[in-house]
């Protein structure tokens, strides 16, 4: 009998390497290539891809279900709008929104980490509410109705399009590389721990509080980011756009189609749930249906997701974050 | 006086969100899965009221005949078939699937009936009003709400405390494994939890069709004021329920008397300051259990 | 009298598996009408999981069996076994910590009266009564395992089964529990009792199994067992 051996590697991951890069480099130089109504597409899709890879970090990861998140996607928009009020380049606002949209989750996560599970959920949409109804308050951000974004107009439109999609791709790589290091480290396996075995966790109580809210702020500096790229893509900001709760409609949706507790799964469900916006929204409310619909019987009978069913029984890891342990020659199961 | 109105008209406001509250509370508290639907079933509700009392040229308060065993009926159905089986996919799975359900509900509700703002016609009931003094008058189906209120919230504690169902409820909720083994089947009981929450659903769905408006898409605002006036008063105590609907109430109509805008404002700050100051509700004492 | 040539349940190369883990490897044992059946052995050998496999709450192979009265207990669901008329006093006790005594029993009490009903079992624990308004949560471990032991009875199974009755209890309240143990079994009743503690099992129990690492490795009349026997059994034989 041979040793079991822990490898981190599988022959996919070798391949995937050897497919991330190129491809990264691809998509960054298709402002030179493609035009700008694909660029533009895709600007929505990382976007969306960031945001699936975001709330997967906090259910999938650090077991944490949010109905909240646009809270912070609209801080990260509106950071944008008061960047440009202020006389500041959009574009720096990107950054900035990331930490402005942490340092907000930071206090907030002491409030909502006295709530667990659907209470917790409802907890952050309560956070998302209060938000949008102070930013609504404030009339220099335009109140109910919202403002236009007028800084980018002195850029010339095809660099404008060009530098907002690789904002874009540039937070994409960010967060999936980021969920994907940030898993690999010593912080990622406590996470997996308190995920597989909760109770055992327990016993490391203040690791597990501090691991978990550094994850809901990593979390909500994302989604801010997510918000910053969509105003800069439409140049303007409404409130009940930003903060609407369908945000957090679509990223769950996006990470329970394309598998939970995945690198890889946010990334095949923004893409799925992408094309389908694209085909069904002429069918207005029907296609939210069908998206509910799905999500149900996706909870319910895949709970690996798209990613799981195609990967089923195989050791198929593009990104490999865990350790696995091969197991001897000897026959299992 | 116009204060005085404030918190009289919000302690009758409480008598709805307690009203909201308590189906939550109930399926919380024996399933221990938080029903993200459970705004979008009260809208659903309202409007089944409407059309029920459109077909049958019937009171509001009359639909409630039909209402009531029809989403009772429907808690017994989704229970079994949905949420029984997603209790077994762990934490997140009931959370998920009770979302996709808010969000089936609330389309499906826009397709049949638009978006337009509707309301149960109450009639008299809906106008007539007691006048307290020359300032202060408060309306018959505000009071007749949370009279309501507070016979579902009696009920339901009468029904949990002293009946066999309640018995059994109170066991499956402290530890469903040994529940089965003392010849308990969950599924049953989660089910008749289920049946009598989703009634109360139905009652809270009337009562607030007709004391003001409803679209298809207020169920998560609904979800948000039942949660909170559940939060607020303490989870897993009706009595708390109630007291957090009355607080909610109150916060917002005090809050909207400072400036409209801020009422509902008013009671999310009410809330997370709860949250912030005694996590475990306003009723519960300091100490732990 | 041929009480005890009547198997009252019946396990046949029961092989019980958590995951991938397999708890129990070919367990036969019958328990006749009338008898006490102990099962001893050490830590982790796999007692519980018998009891549960009987319960229907651990996963067995398709060719074991599990009858009551020659009735194949199958896919049988948990409660359902109940109603088969079989009954577990589970390790830890496991009341109802929010009911009060009286609702623990209450609700486990059947509808056709037996032997057995909350004033028989006032009677065999006199304490009862006065606890009957306090919530089980609040009571000490002998008086929970009482009311444990109560709530198995009320149900009038066919077969009451008992797991460690005497888990972390000082040795007088092990005594007289074992006291009503041995009353339950004068009354007729057929038990499969599951104990560490192999001198309490010995008193009461016609026949006994020694289960290590999930296997059988001594199955005889209580009377023709000796402590040697017993060692040799729990640590294997060259112990
Ligand atoms: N729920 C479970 N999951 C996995 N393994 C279990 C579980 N319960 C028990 N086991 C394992 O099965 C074996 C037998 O356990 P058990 O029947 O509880 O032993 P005993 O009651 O004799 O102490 C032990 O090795 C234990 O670790
Ligand atoms: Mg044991």
């Amino acid at each position: 009998m041979t040793d079991a051996h822990i490898v981190r590697h599988t022959r996919t991951s070798r391949v995937a390497t050897g497919v991330v890069v190129p491809l990264v480099v691809v998509l960054a130089a298709l402002p030179y290539y493609a035009p700008g109504s694909v660029t533009r597409l895709l600007v929505d899709l990382f976007a969306l891809v960031v945001l699936a890879s975001m709330w997967n970090l906090l259910a999938g990861y650090g077991g944490m279900i949010s109905v909240g998140q646009q809270g912070f996607l609209g801080i990260g928009a509106y950071t944008v709008l008061v960047a440009d009020l202020v006389g500041l380049d959009p574009f720096l606002a990107v950054p900035i929104a990331a930490l402005v949209a942490g340092l907000v989750a930071l206090p907030t996560s002491f409030l909502v980490f006295r709530l667990y599970g659907g209470y917790f959920a409802i907890g952050t949409w309560v956070v998302a509410e209060v938000f949008r109804l102070l930013t609504v308050e404030v009339g220099a951000v335009g109140g109910g109705s919202g403002a236009s974004v007028t800084g980018l107009s002195a850029y010339a439109p095809a660099l404008r399009g060009a530098v907002i999609y690789w904002c874009a791709l540039a937070a994409l790589v960010a967060a999936v590389g980021g969920v994907f290091l940030l898993m690999r480290s010593r912080l990622g396996l406590a996470l997996t721990a308190i995920r597989d075995e909760p109770t055992a966790a327990d016993s490391l109580g203040v690791e597990v509080r501090s691991a978990k809210r550094i994850v809901f702020v990593l979390a909500a500096a994302g989604c801010g980011v997510a918000g910053a790229i969509i105003v800069l893509d439409s140049l303007r900001v409404q409130p009940d756009s930003v903060y609407g709760v369908q945000w957090s409609a679509f990223m769950i949706f996006m990470v329970v189609i394309g598998g939970l507790g995945t690198i890889e799964g946010p990334v095949i469900g923004a893409i799925v749930f992408f094309a389908l916006q694209q085909l069904l929204s002429p069918f207005g409310s029907w296609y939210l249906v069908v998206l509910g619909a799905v999500a149900v019987l996706a909870a319910l009978f895949a709970r690996r997701g798209l990613f799981g069913l195609l990967t089923r029984g195989g050791d198929v890891r593009l990104f490999p974050t865990g350790y696995r342990v091969r197991a001897p020659t000897e026959a299992s199961t | 006086m116009t204060w005085v109105n404030a918190v009289v008209q919000g302690l009758l406001l409480g008598g709805v969100y307690a009203l909201y509250a308590c189906g939550l509370s109930l399926v919380f508290g024996v399933l221990r899965i938080v029903n993200l639907a459970h705004g979008d079933l009260t809208v659903l509700a309202a409007f089944l009221a409407l059309v029920v009392g459109q077909a049958l040229g019937v009171h509001p308060l009359l639909t409630l005949l039909v209402v009531v065993p029809a989403l009772a009926a429907a808690g017994y159905a989704l229970q079994h078939a949905v949420l029984f089986p997603a209790l077994r996919g762990g934490e997140l799975a009931p959370l998920l699937v009770t979302f996709g359900l808010s969000v089936v509900l609330q389309n499906l509700l826009l397709e049949a009936f638009s978006a337009d703002t509707r309301s149960l016609p109450a009639g008299t009931l809906g106008t007539a009003g007691l006048a307290l003094t020359d300032l202060l008058s408060v309306g018959w189906l505000a009071v007749l709400t949370l009279g309501v209120a507070v016979a579902v919230l009696v009920g339901l504690q009468l029904l949990i405390s002293r009946t066999a169902i309640g018995r059994a409820m109170r066991a499956t909720s402290d530890d469903p494994e040994t529940a089965q083994l003392m010849g308990l089947d969950d599924r049953k009981v989660y089910a008749v939890a289920t049946a009598i929450a989703f009634a109360t659903i139905a009652v809270a769905g009337v009562f607030s069709g007709m004391r003001g408006t409803f679209t298809p898409t207020l169920g998560p605002q609904l979800l948000i004021f039942a949660f909170e006036a559940v939060i607020i008063g303490g989870l897993g105590s009706l009595w708390g329920t109630l007291v957090g609907g009355l607080v909610l109430g109150v916060a917002q109509t005090v809050g909207a008397q400072i400036q409209p805008s801020y009422g509902v404002l008013a009671g999310h700050l009410v809330f997370l300051a709860v949250l912030a100051a005694r996590p475990g509700g306003i009723l519960r004492r300091a100490e732990r259990r | 009298m041929n009480t005890g040539l009547t198997p009252l349940l019946r396990l046949v190369d029961v092989d019980a598996w958590y995951g991938h883990f397999q708890a129990l490897r070919g367990i036969d044992l019958t328990v006749h009408d009338g008898e006490t059946v102990a099962v001893i052995g050490a830590n982790g050998a796999g007692k519980t999981t018998l009891l549960r496999s009987v319960m229907g709450t651990v996963t067995l192979s398709p060719q074991s069996r599990v009858e009551l009265a020659g009735v194949e207990l199958g896919s049988r669901r948990p409660h359902e076994r109940v109603r088969e008329g079989v009954t577990l006093v589970p390790e830890g006790r496991k009341l109802f910590p929010s009911l009060t005594v009286r609702e623990n029993l209450e609700i486990a009490a059947t509808r056709a009266r037996g032997r057995w009903d909350l004033d028989s079992v006032y009677d065999l624990f006199p304490n009862l009564p006065l606890l009957a308004r306090r919530a089980a949560g609040s009571l000490s471990g002998g008086e929970q395992q009482a009311v444990a032991i109560g709530r198995g009875l009320v149900a009038n199974p066919r077969v009451l089964m008992l797991d460690e009755v005497s888990l972390g209890l000082a040795p007088v309240v092990v005594e007289r529990l074992y006291g009503a143990l041995a009353e339950i079994a004068s009354s007729g009743m057929t038990m499969l009792v599951v104990e560490q503690d192999v001198g309490q099992a010995l008193r009461i129990a016609k026949t006994v199994l020694c289960l290590r690492a999930g296997a059988t490795v001594l199955a005889a009349p209580a009377a023709e067992v000796t402590a040697a026997a017993v060692t040799a059994a729990y640590f294997g034989a060259s112990a």
